[in-house]
């Protein structure tokens, strides 16, 4: 057994530790806290309403009754499915060009410009769309909101895209390039389909990310909340911003939808997660 | 170089110049929006404390963001001091204090903390959080130590920068802790083998650990300050919204995204206010610039010295 030297270290470092572990502790209980609160106030509510919280319309306002937040789970997906196919071909392209072409000068353009979109703030990317999408097109819509998300989607599927496909060995470029093909088609066939996984991870983190941001659609979706949306190009809704109307108000019954949509917001955003995770470590 | 080759690589280069261009797109296109009110008011613009819309028309309207700007600085401030040295002790209880399987569950604990959606934040934080302040910590501090200007108001609501710096705090730790982890992880595992083949005591070891990261920690304070002076929604919920400057953190205040948040739906209804709140975007992208060229320096400087 080690000696640990004089008695006075000892002492020292078992107060070290307990005091760390529970400093540690205290720090962590909010945020387990928070986690708690969504799981109880949520699921009573959703257990409350059943299967209604997922196919009805919030009530009026102060009324007794829950109703449900349909069309924000109904917009929500739209969103995902829309954001996705905006922000992938551009995500996907520049993770390659990072890949393939390193030093190029043009990939340190391209660095810049993911590690800058990765911290600019959400609301500024939301007054974007609005002066780009809401106002010309002289209405809310979805699409102006699956912009917006897109553009705080791309960087996130850029940074995981890249490692992943940094991870494949060179000796398959060099099979490829050594088979005759061309630098292309190795990409494509080669390199892309042995980092499918990883790559595919990274697309479910990004759509993570772009479903749980609120700022971009405040002043682009036009919380329409009276029915579910139909088309991108008319006004919708979306969950974190039904939680955020709805918490700002003082009605309980709204206040109570927000928490039923946060526990959903919740599962989905941890449930995503754990599909990357699945993704990319079981390949 | 076939011709397939060639123009596979003109779409790749194209996407990495269209990234760095939605950049320049976001940016370029506030400057052009907050151009109108910057040349009505200049400066003043900035260092205005009020925020006076009138439908009236343009002379009697005036705007100025400094309550906003201050408030999105005291609030940041609040965060940093009180996400990096949590993120700190967090990081060294995991990496020196912790057997690996417990520090391997906490780590995981938090990574899932930092993936959450911060509206959740915000919706806890005024549900919960500001309630719970109005009653127990902000009496506390003013009753202790109200002779602080900071502290001498009296708190009338749970909705106050210092529960706004509060709440942010909590909302960065788990990217800040992700941060220091990736700094402690970067210092060579032999030196870490050697502190502890010395015989070094757990609090030795994160001493020597903690010393060694400081630039990491300067460096990852920025990004941390620049992430918590961006956020929105969470702020908007429990910040109270006053336009007031916020000298005294007991009260209710504003934060320069808040009042985008608050204020941009129905700002093109008064000449210039629209224009002046994507002024107040600039000043928003302006900070994260800062912070993050700072970051970059001290990162630099870091890998010269060592």
């Amino acid at each position: 057994m080690r000696r640990w030297g004089t008695s006075y270290r000892r002492a020292a470092d078992i107060l070290f530790t307990l005091l760390i572990s529970m400093v540690g502790l205290i720090l962590l209980a909010p945020h387990i806290h928070l986690l708690a609160t969504i799981a109880v106030r949520g699921l009573r509510v959703i257990l409350e309403e059943g299967s209604i919280f997922f196919t009805g319309t919030p009530p009026p306002p102060g009324s007794g009754g829950l109703g449900g937040i349909a069309p924000a789970i109904v917009g929500s997906l739209m969103l995902g499915i829309s954001t996705a196919a905006l922000s992938l071909p551009l995500a996907l392209a520049t993770a390659l060009l990072l890949v393939e072409r390193p030093r190029s000068p043009l990939a340190s353009v391209a660095r810049a410009g993911v590690v800058s979109l990765l911290e600019m703030p959400t609301v500024l990317v939301g007054m974007m769309a609005y002066a780009l999408v809401v106002v010309p097109l002289g209405s809310h819509s979805m699409l102006a909101g699956a912009l917006a998300l897109s553009v705080v989607m791309t960087p996130y599927v850029v940074v995981y895209a890249e490692r992943a496909l940094r991870e494949v060995p060179r000796e398959y470029r060099e099979a490829g390039a050594a088979l005759g093909l061309e630098w292309w088609r190795v990409t494509l066939g080669v390199v892309l389909r042995v980092g499918e996984r990883g790559v595919l991870a990274g697309i479910v983190m990004g759509l993570a990310k772009a479903l749980g941001e609120t700022a971009p659609l405040l002043f682009t979706l036009g919380a329409q909340r009276s029915q579910v949306p139909t088309s991108l190009m008319g006004p919708g809704d979306a969950i974190p911003l039904m939680i955020y109307h709805f918490a700002a108000t003082p009605y309980d019954n709204w206040r109570d939808l927000a928490w039923g949509g946060a526990l959903l917001l919740l599962v989905l955003v941890l449930g995503l997660h754990l599909l990357s995770r699945r993704m990319a470590g079981g390949g | 170089m076939t011709r397939g080759d060639r123009v596979f690589g003109l779409l790749l280069s194209t996407a990495g110049a269209a990234t760095l261009g939605l950049v320049a797109l976001v940016a370029l296109l506030t400057l052009l929006k907050a151009w109108p009110a910057l040349s009505e008011w200049g400066l003043g613009l900035l260092l205005g404390l009020r925020w006076a819309p009138s439908e009236a028309g343009l002379e009697y309207s005036s705007y100025g963001l400094l309550p906003a700007i201050a408030g999105t600085l005291a609030v940041a401030l609040i965060a940093l001091v009180l996400a990096l040295p949590s993120a700190l002790v967090l990081a060294l209880w995991v990496e020196g204090v912790l057997p690996r399987r417990l520090g391997a569950l906490v780590d995981s604990v938090l990574v899932v903390l930092a993936g959450l959606p911060t509206i959740i934040y915000g919706l806890w934080g005024s549900s919960v959080l500001a309630p719970l302040l109005q009653e127990t910590l902000l009496p506390g501090l003013h009753g202790i130590l109200g002779w602080v200007p900071l502290f001498s108001c009296e708190p009338l609501t749970g909705r106050t920068i210092l529960t706004a710096g509060i709440l942010l705090a909590l909302m960065v730790t788990p990217f800040t802790f992700a941060l220091v982890r990736e700094a402690l992880s970067r210092i060579p595992q032999g030196v870490k083998e050697a502190l502890w083949a010395l015989g070094s005591t757990r609090l030795e070891y994160s001493l020597h650990l903690a010393r060694m990261i400081r630039p990491s920690l300067l460096a990852g304070g920025l990004i941390a300050f620049g992430r918590a002076a961006g956020e929105t929604v969470a702020v908007a919920l429990v910040v109270g919204n006053s336009y007031t400057l916020p000298v005294c953190v007991n009260r209710p205040g504003v934060t320069v995204s808040a009042l985008i948040a608050n204020q941009f739906p129905e700002s093109s209804l008064y000449p210039l206010m629209e224009s002046t709140l994507y002024a107040g975007g600039l000043v928003l992208l302006a900070l994260g610039a800062l912070a993050s060229a700072a970051g970059m320096i001290i990162q630099r400087r870091m890998s010269r010295d060592a």
